[in-house]
């Protein structure tokens, strides 16, 4: 039976499947995709959440632990 | 993560898009999680303007798969404002426009209860069931509809 996994073991997990690691590396505030495409990604929720609302606008709010 | 171009593209346009990552944001991470119910990563959320969660993705999935996904999740972004025509249009897109994707059978299911909603004809449901027998007879969407017929 597949047990539920706990959000540190799920970010091992996908290191493990990665491409590399984020060990002292610095988020950028719009990281590029590997063939350029730039998502300007919000990371205050809140905030999106009432810019939202504003816009009439739906939010993608991505969980990851993938390497940035 | 989101090699594809297209998919970067879809997301520029449609939604605003927030990430939280596990290392980098971790209080948000942990809060939101809990918020969300989000036990598991990659998590792809749509929510509506309000902040409802109207779809959601776990784990990972290939461009091909994720775009349409993404349509989907739109379309059912639209139906719940009871956007009927805009949700309808919305499935239809991922039917013609992905036939193939895993979601196709049911993005072609609620394109027709979509179209009910709208006409309130009965006969838009038993057309929808005829469509998914013929066109994907093995899924449980053909399954869910085989109730209409």
């Amino acid at each position: 039976m597949h047990r539920p996994c706990q959000r540190g073991e799920a970010f091992r997990r996908e290191r493990r499947h990665g491409t590399g690691s984020t060990r002292g590396s610095t988020p950028s505030p719009v990281p590029p995709t590997p063939h350029g495409m730039s998502i300007d990604w919000k990371h205050d929720f809140d905030a999106a959440l009432e810019r939202a609302g504003e816009l009439d606008r739906p939010i993608l709010l991505d969980f990851s632990a993938a390497p940035m | 993560m989101w090699p594809r171009e297209e998919v970067g593209q879809l997301v520029e346009r449609e939604f605003l898009p927030v990430r939280v990552h596990v290392r980098d944001h971790p209080e948000a991470f942990q809060e939101l999680g809990a918020r969300y119910g989000a036990e598991w990563t990659p998590a792809i959320l749509m929510l509506d303007p309000s902040g409802r969660e109207r779809h959601r993705i776990e784990g990972f999935l290939p461009a091909e798969e994720l775009v349409p996904r993404l349509e989907f999740g739109l379309g059912r972004i639209a139906f719940s404002r009871s956007a009927w025509a805009d949700a309808e249009a919305r499935f239809r897109h991922v039917v013609d426009t992905y036939p193939d994707a895993e979601i196709a059978p049911e993005a072609l299911y609620w394109a027709g209860v979509s179209r009910y909603k709208a006409t309130d004809d009965g006969a838009d449901l038993a057309r929808t069931a005829a469509d998914l027998d013929a066109r994907y007879p093995d899924s449980p969407s053909a399954v869910k509809a085989s109730v209409w017929t």
